[in-house]
C-alpha cells in the first residue's frame, strides 16, 4: 500500500515551550484515522504542522510521498468551529465554492463547472436546500457540514478534520461519519481529531494517542486499552464498564 | 452652494470616498482591523507635521510616512500573532508623540494648518486632492476586482488561504498600504480624528442589512454616499466640521437601522405566533 503520510521526528514549540515532541509516524492511503488526546496534547498542532501551516522545530513530513508544498491541493482542511467567523457576510454556497480555489489560479473566477462541483458537495451533506443562507444562521452541526462540503469540493486525497463532532447533532454527526466511511472506501485518507472516547472504536479502524509525544499508534482494537489510554490522559480517565466507556474527568 | 467651486470639489471628492470607504471598511471590520484606520490617522497627523516642518506638501510626507507604518503594523501584527491590538497601541501613542513633537519644533506656527487636518476642512480641498482621490478610486476598484477571490478567502479563513497556496503576507501588507494611502489622502477633508468613521461606519451598517459579501459593500456605497453628500451640505449651511457632520448621519443612519432591525423582527414573532 502507498504511504499517504510520513512523518519523521516531527517536534515543534510555541514560545520555546515544546508542544509536540519527536512524533514519528507513517499512514497508508485508505484510512480513518482518530487522533485523541487530551486538551493541549498538541493534536492541532500535529496536523497544521504536517500541513506547513506552522514552522516546526525539527523533522521531515511527506505527504503521498512528496514534500507539503507540491501536493498542497491534496489537501483539505476543515478547522474547529471556533476558529471560524460565523457573522461573516458569506452565504453558504460561496464557503463550499472555497473549496475550489486550490485548483485556481489567484486571479481565476469559479467556472460554472466548479460552482456545479460545490452543488454536488452540498447535495452528499444533505444541505442543498441552503446555499443562499447566511452561514452563521445555521445550526453548529450544519455548519460542521458545510466544512466537510468544502473539503468534499475540493476533491483531494488527504483530509484533515479538527474536532468535526464537537457540539454537533446527532443527525449531522451520522451524516458526517457516513460520509467519512465512503470517501475511506473511495481511498483517501482521512484524520480525525477527536474527543468522545465512547466512540472510538466505532469510528475509527487505526488510532493515534497523542500528549504531547505519540503514545499510541495502530489498530484502534490494538492500541485502544485502557492503560494507554489511562498514560494519554494522565491518568484522568474513568473507567465505567470493561475496555468502553472511558470518561475522562481531567 | 452648487455654483462655488469648492462645494463642487468637496462633492466629487465624498463621491470617490463613498466608493472606497465600504471596500476597505468591510475589509478592515472582518480582518478585526477597525482600529488600524485609527492607528494610520493618527500616524498620519506625524507626516503631515513632518511635511509642515520641511516645508514639503503634508500629503506627500503624509503618505510615505503611513505606508512605512502600516507595512510595520503587518510586522508588528505577526509578532505579537495573539494580542494584535498591542501593535495598534504602540503605533498610535508613537504617531501623536512624533507629531505633537515635530509640531513643537516648528515653534507653533503650523497649528492653524494642523487644525484642519485634525477636523477637515471642505473650503481647502484643491483640484488636485479631488484627482488624487479619483485615481486612488480606479487604483482601488481595479484591485477589489483583481483580488476580491483571494482576499475574501484570506479574511474569511486564513487556513485555507494558505493551503490554496495564496501569497498570504503579501496581500496584507498590499492592503495596509491601500488603507494607508486612502486615510493619508482622505485626511485632510474629514479630519485625522474622524477618518476612520468615515471609512468604518458604511460599512458597519450595511453588515447589518446584508448577507452578502458584494451586497455589504453595493449597500454600504448606497449608505456612504448618503451621509457623506448629506453630511456636506449640513456642514456648509450650519458651519459645523464636515467630518463631524458626516459622521453624525452615519451615527444617526446606524440607529435607525438598530431601530428597524428591532421593529421588523418583532413585526415577524408576532406574525409567527399569529400563524
Amino acid at each position: 500500500m502507498t504511504q499517504a503520510i510520513e512523518v519523521d521526528h516531527l517536534s515543534v514549540s510555541y514560545y520555546g515551550k515544546t508542544v509536540l515532541d519527536d512524533v514519528s509516524f507513517e499512514a497508508e492511503t485508505a484510512q480513518l484515522i482518530g487522533i485523541i488526546g487530551p486538551n493541549g496534547a498538541g493534536k492541532s498542532t500535529m496536523i497544521k504542522a504536517i500541513m506547513g501551516m506552522i514552522p516546526t522545530n525539527q523533522g521531515n513530513v511527506r505527504v503521498l510521498g512528496n514534500r507539503v508544498d507540491q501536493v498542497r491541493k491534496q489537501i483539505a482542511y476543515v478547522p474547529q468551529r471556533s476558529m471560524i467567523d460565523f457573522d461573516f457576510p458569506v452565504l453558504v454556497e460561496d464557503v463550499v465554492v472555497m473549496g475550489r480555489y486550490p485548483h485556481l489560479k489567484w486571479w481565476q473566477r469559479p467556472s460554472k463547472k466548479d460552482r456545479e462541483k460545490a452543488s454536488d458537495s452540498l447535495r452528499a451533506v444533505g444541505m442543498e436546500d441552503y446555499g443562499k443562507r447566511q452561514i452563521g444562521e445555521l445550526s453548529g452541526g450544519q455548519q460542521q457540514r458545510v466544512f466537510l462540503a468544502r473539503a468534499l469540493a475540493q476533491e483531494s486525497d488527504v483530509l484533515f478534520l479538527d474536532e468535526p463532532f464537537a457540539g454537533i447533532d446527532v443527525t449531522s454527526e451520522e451524516i458526517i461519519i457516513h460520509l467519512l466511511r465512503q470517501l475511506k472506501a473511495e481511498g483517501k485518507t482521512i484524520f480525525v481529531v477527536h474527543h468522545d472516547l465512547s466512540k472510538v472504536e466505532t469510528y475509527f479502524d487505526t488510532l493515534m494517542m497523542l500528549n504531547r509525544t505519540l503514545i499510541g499508534y495502530g489498530k484502534t482494537n490494538e492500541v485502544f486499552t485502557p492503560d494507554r489510554v489511562s498514560e494519554t490522559y494522565d491518568g484522568n480517565v474513568a473507567r465505567l464498564s470493561g475496555n468502553q466507556n472511558q470518561v475522562v474527568i481531567g | 452652494m452648487f455654483f462655488y467651486g469648492f462645494m463642487q470639489r468637496a462633492f466629487q471628492a465624498s463621491f470617490f470616498i463613498s466608493l472606497i470607504a465600504p471596500m476597505l471598511g468591510l475589509f478592515l471590520i472582518l480582518r478585526r482591523q477597525s482600529l488600524m484606520a485609527d492607528t494610520l490617522s493618527h500616524v498620519s497627523l506625524a507626516g503631515v507635521a513632518l511635511g509642515m516642518l520641511i516645508g514639503t506638501d503634508p500629503t506627500i510626507t503624509n503618505i510615505f510616512v503611513v505606508v512605512l507604518i502600516a507595512v510595520a503594523l503587518e510586522y508588528l501584527r505577526m509578532l505579537y500573532r495573539s494580542y494584535s491590538e498591542i501593535s495598534i497601541a504602540i503605533l498610535m501613542s508613537t504617531g501623536m508623540a512624533v507629531a505633537l513633537v515635530l509640531m513643537g519644533l516648528n515653534d507653533g506656527g503650523a497649528t492653524l494648518s494642523m487644525n484642519q487636518f485634525l477636523f477637515g476642512s471642505i473650503v481647502t480641498i484643491n483640484q488636485q486632492q479631488v484627482l488624487m482621490l479619483a485615481i486612488l478610486t480606479v487604483i482601488i476598484g481595479s484591485l477589489y476586482v483583481l483580488f476580491r477571490k483571494p482576499m475574501y478567502v484570506l479574511t474569511f479563513d486564513e487556513d485555507t488561504a494558505f493551503t490554496a497556496g495564496l501569497p498570504i503576507k503579501w496581500m496584507s501588507i498590499l492592503f495596509n498600504i491601500l488603507t494607508g494611502v486612502t486615510i493619508a489622502v482622505v485626511m485632510p477633508i474629514v479630519g485625522a480624528l474622524l477618518v476612520s468613521a468615515i471609512l468604518i461606519l458604511p460599512a458597519a451598517i450595511s453588515m447589518r442589512l446584508s448577507k452578502s459579501f458584494n451586497g455589504v459593500i453595493f449597500i454600504g456605497m448606497i449608505i456612504a454616499l448618503t451621509g457623506m453628500l448629506s453630511g456636506l451640505v449640513a456642514s456648509y449651511e450650519y458651519g459645523t466640521p464636515p467630518g463631524a457632520s458626516i459622521t453624525l448621519i452615519f451615527i444617526f443612519i446606524f440607529a435607525l437601522t438598530v431601530i428597524g432591525k428591532k421593529i421588523t423582527l418583532r413585526f415577524k414573532q408576532n406574525q409567527f405566533s399569529k400563524s
